[in-house]
């Protein structure tokens, strides 16, 4: 398929023909797991290399993640995996790869890599990727990090990439590991946060030992953190460091993951860093260029103990259909996961007793994450892919003594979430050291996908099969697929909010974005399930600016490019 | 024929053959380390040699629990469990399952540790804490409820106030809160929870003085006499574990008790780096420089030398005046660790000393790259400043420290004061000054004080 082309024709609010589940061929179970392991069958190759050396360099053990996003605008996902390296050099690096959508054969998308055309193989200890439109030209750019210098490239429109860091000024020779673009002044450019990590160097390498003695990797604690940071764009590819000026340095822990949403309900873009083992922030935009780090007061920098946690993987979204973002966050072994739930104003509940979520993820060390509505039933469920950082007591003296399952939570309705990865696949079986997770439709066939990076080893590429003719999972279940874009239709909205109103029934809210999970960037699409009901009333959009704009006329069950300036100005909207 | 019979009776009577217990999980002791190799594979090797004496299964639980193996602790417990119902194996396991935050498994072990054993404080704190963590928060208050009185009564205040808190009562919940504080002052979590409470009731100022306590005292928890998880931290005796009982002391202020901790770690494993570097800067606290260079000798021997230890040894070498020494020691801390605030600064504060006012504005500067938030690197960068004349740029370092509560916070708003003043801005220099006086004061910096009002009396009316 041609570079550029793409499926849609170009109205004012454009559909694309996306009912592929109704014409491949299925190749898999008509009943049977929830999520198939296509990894094979796509094409998709790849093996994470964490350098080890047998020193126990931290680095090592952190990496890596990956990236869903329209590198071709040609109206599928594509995938850039980022690769590791050793740290002493000892094994030469193989470097990050791009695999490119080349669309569904016998149901399952095909991938071709596609990096040296590209020109994205950066080589060094990778980390994580951020996706954003940088310079507004309607092409999805990556900021990728690393252990070490971070690169940001920009999408040339025509196949390939250019480094554009020196120019841009947006390197940071330490460790930096989640990004995240985010418009957080609304000057309707796409700023950069990067959360570091720990002040960790070869040369100050320090010996740790689990409880037993044996060696093994060191926790956060043994190194200082290091302060994150917030560029702004200021447009002609140039960004200014505003870390000081924004307040962002006046607090800051091992930046792990990053998230941006609204988080007060006030309109404007809120940032939440989760860091390892030290308090989380929750940067509540004060309007005028400034954050307030609101992370105690709101509840979601400690647990309800008042202690740090490990906080990994973030992921953010409306977990009970209340109109606000909560947050969930991954952490180690015998703390559990959280869910924060979000009272509409910015101050949050640690609900993972009741929820349920805690008992499901005590005994694991979670990472990528994110929301997913897996069944299309219109509530958000949970993914997360877990792998421990030190030896696990059951696996010692094993060569790989840090695995653990991923798991798939199910939202019950009634605010407590249910682990059903026993039905959801042999995947979710496996034992994995889990880092990178990115979500979105891979196939286009309207249920949301999965790509899980694992340390050390395969990525792997899970495809949702709850909406195969006659699985019980996703039998008449409904959805909407909004790919929201600004005015001339190609520049990609991150951050835009979307209500997806139902007549007799609340408004769903989502919003386009990328961030989130740990180091991974995922589809800024949104996706809706509805449930058994297909009919959309109206699609309400609050612009990062501010203003909103609603859409009628939006048929279920499709993929819609929603443009703005082709709906309603300000009526309706909430 | 009358003998067979006898005998067949006496079959019957007596019953099917005992059923054996489960089987003692299996242990890689290949593949742990000599000190956890040897200690467990003792209680191991015991315990497989007598697998139905509860006492031996029951110490091979304990020593797995000591060692924080914990998986494999709550099997051999379950095991001892089957063999004998005594209390030791239902409390302690209960605690191993706590450990692994499976609530509801410990609170069932809890609960029948407190059936065996009444009168058991700890067992019972432990059963409401574990009903709570498992979400049975009605039966945790129960049983708080019956707790109120005596050692228990700041934790079961705290669980009551925990309790109406979760249920939304969040006024009620506050006057158990306060009593829990106000039995335990340094109860962390309990001002953790007391902040929340105070946020949900609008109170935000208070909330946020709340919510400062918790993370003062972090996870200080009042603590109720609990002889039999002693009795399990004892059976642990590595060189790891004495580096941990002298970090707990050298934090409750013991310094004679810590050192001996570090010695005894040390005499078994020489190489162990912590135990020298803390030794390092607690002789060097008791200005005992003989023993705290030879520790650090000990470690220039064996190799490498953590950035740390460069750093405690460059103290003791400036508190005894040998500022050159100390200067090159820092320096040697910054090699090895560019990322070392605190080395950047007292590389600072000596070329500050010696009258190379450029350079020590450089190395502050290079520790504020580090440590931002940092209020002394922060006051030095703008003393810096101040001297050079730039006034509004000291003012820029200072203000956004201003009202966060760090001990150095008199001298910053001193800082503030002299800066707005050399500005041209008296009025806001006084306004300072008077602040920077009066915090002073309330935390005893007399001679601060004293020296503030005096710049305060020369200021112009």
């Amino acid at each position: 398929m041609a570079h550029g082309s793409r499926r849609v024709a170009a109205l004012g609010v454009l559909s694309a023909c996306a009912l592929a589940a109704s014409t491949f061929v299925n190749a898999r179970a008509d009943v049977g797991p929830l999520f198939v392991d296509a990894t094979e069958q796509s094409g998709l190759r790849f093996t994470h290399d964490n350098g080890a050396t047998g020193q126990y360099y931290m680095p090592e053990m952190m990496g890596s993640g990956v990236a869903l996003f329209d590198y071709d605008n040609d109206g599928d996902l594509d995938v850039y995996l980022v690769q590791g390296a050793s740290i002493d050099g000892g094994r030469p690096a193989t470097g990050n790869r791009l695999f490119r959508n080349d669309g569904v054969v016998n149901g399952v998308p095909h991938f071709t890599d596609v990096t040296d055309r590209a020109g994205v193989g950066m080589k060094g200890v990778g980390m994580g990727v951020a996706v954003g439109d940088v310079d507004n030209d309607g092409w999805l750019d990556m900021y990728v990090t690393a252990f070490g210098s971070n690169v940001l490239y920009r999408n040339r429109g025509d196949g390939s990439f250019e480094d554009v860091t020196p120019r841009a000024r947006v390197d940071d020779p330490r460790w930096t590991s989640s990004a995240a673009f985010l418009d957080y002044d609304r000057d309707g450019d796409q700023d950069l946060f990067l959360a570091n990590y720990v002040a960790f160097t070869k040369d100050t390498n320090k010996v740790c030992t689990d409880h037993a003695g044996a060696r093994d990797y060191c926790p956060p604690g043994a190194y200082a953190p290091v302060p994150a940071r917030l560029l702004r764009n200021d447009g002609g590819l140039a960004f200014s460091d505003v870390t000081a000026a924004s307040g962002i340095e006046r607090a800051f822990g091992a930046g792990l993951g990053v998230a941006v949403g609204d988080l007060n309900g006030d309109g404007w873009p809120d940032v939440y860093v989760a860091n390892d083992a030290t308090p989380n922030q929750l940067w509540i935009n004060r309007r005028d260029g400034t954050f307030e780090d609101d992370g105690v007061i709101s509840g979601t920098a400690f647990n309800a103990l008042g202690r740090p946690e490990g906080s990994m993987g973030i992921a953010l979204g409306d977990a009970d259909n209340d109109g606000d973002e909560d947050l969930f966050v991954t952490n180690i072994v015998g703390e559990s996961h959280v869910l924060y739930l979000n009272d509409g104003t910015g101050n949050f509940e640690d609900a993972r007793i009741k929820s349920r979520v805690g008992p499901a993820t005590s005994d694991m060390t979670g990472f990528g994450t994110g929301w997913i509505d897996y069944d299309n039933d219109g509530r958000l469920d949970l993914f997360l892919t877990n792998g421990a950082v030190n030896i696990l007591e059951g696996q010692r003296g094993q060569a790989v003594p840090y695995r653990q399952r991923s798991q798939l939570l199910h939202n019950e309705g009634n605010g407590q979430f249910r682990d059903v990865s026993s039905k959801a696949g042999p995947f979710f079986e496996r034992l994995l050291v889990g880092r990178g997770v990115a979500i979105g439709d891979l196939d286009n066939d309207g249920d949301v996908d999965i790509v899980v990076t694992t340390n050390n080893g395969p990525a792997f590429v899970l495809l949702n099969s709850t909406i195969a003719p006659g699985h019980g999972a996703g039998a008449e279940r409904h959805w909407s697929e909004l790919d929201v874009r600004g005015r001339d239709g190609k520049d990609p909205i991150t951050g835009a909010r979307v209500g997806v109103k139902r007549q007799g029934q609340g408004t769903l809210w989502r919003r386009a974005r990328t961030d989130g999970s740990y180091l991974s960037a995922s589809d800024g699409r949104v996706h809706v399930g509805l449930g058994k009901q297909p009919r959309i009333d109206q699609i309400v959009i609050q612009w990062p600016d501010g203003s909103t704009e609603s859409f009628t006329g939006i048929e279920a069950d499709t993929i819609v490019t929603v443009r703005r300036g082709t709906g309603r100005s300000g009526a309706d909207a909430p | 024929m009358r003998f067979r019979l006898v005998a067949l009776a006496v079959l019957v009577l007596a019953g099917p053959p005992r059923l054996l217990a489960q089987s003692l999980p299996h242990l890689a002791l290949d593949s742990l380390p000599e000190d956890s190799r040897r200690a467990i594979g003792v209680a191991y090797q015991d315990a497989v040699g007598h697998p139905n004496d509860a006492a031996r299964v029951g110490r091979l639980a304990m020593t797995l629990h000591a060692w924080e193996q914990f998986d494999t602790a709550a099997q051999v417990y379950a095991r001892a469990r089957q063999l004998e119902q005594r209390f030791d194996w239902y409390y302690l396991g209960g605690q191993v399952e706590s450990r692994l935050a499976h609530h509801e498994a410990a609170g069932r072990l809890f609960i029948e540790a407190v059936r065996l054993a009444p009168g058991s404080l700890p067992a019972r704190v432990a059963v409401a804490d574990a009903l709570f963590e498992a979400g049975d928060t009605e039966g945790a208050a129960r049983e708080y409820s019956k707790l109120t009185n005596g050692p228990t009564a700041p934790h079961a205040q705290y669980g009551l106030g925990r309790y109406l808190e979760a249920r939304g009562e969040h006024l009620q919940a506050l006057s158990h809160l306060q009593t829990a504080v106000t039995l335990y002052p340094e109860f962390g979590a309990a001002w953790y929870t007391l902040g929340m409470a105070q946020r949900n009731l609008g109170r935000i100022d208070e909330a946020k003085q709340s919510l400062a306590k918790a993370q003062e005292y972090g996870a200080r928890w009042p603590s109720v006499d609990d002889p039999l998880m002693a009795r399990v931290r004892a059976l642990r005796d590595d060189a790891a574990a004495h580096v941990d009982r002298g970090l707990a002391l050298q934090r409750q202020g013991d310094v004679k008790g810590a050192l001996g901790e570090y010695e005894t770690a040390l005499k078994m494993n020489p190489h162990l780096a912590v135990a020298h570097v803390n030794s390092i800067a607690l002789f060097g606290q008791q200005k005992d420089w003989v023993n705290a260079e030879a520790h650090y000798n000990s470690l220039v021997q064996t190799g490498p030398v953590p950035a740390e230890a460069h750093f405690n040894y460059a103290m003791c070498l400036a508190a005894q005046g040998k500022n050159a020494d100390a200067e090159s020691t820092f320096r040697k801390a910054v090699e090895t660790n560019p990322q070392y605030a605190g080395a950047w600064s007292a590389l600072g504060r000596l070329a500050e000393l010696n009258g190379r006012v450029q350079e020590a504005e450089t190395d502050y500067r290079k520790a504020g790259e580090f440590a931002p938030n940092d209020p002394l690197v922060r006051l030095n960068i703008a003393r810096m400043l101040i001297a050079r004349q730039q006034y509004r740029e000291a003012i820029a370092q200072l203000e956004p420290i201003a009202n966060a509560d760090h001990p150095e916070r008199a001298r910053v708003l001193f800082g503030l004061s002299t800066a707005y003043v050399l500005a041209g801005d008296v009025a806001s220099g006084r306004q300072y000054a008077v602040e920077a006086r009066d915090v002073a004061k309330d935390r005893g910096q007399n001679e601060l004080a004293a020296a503030i009002e005096r710049d305060l009396e020369k200021l112009p009316k």
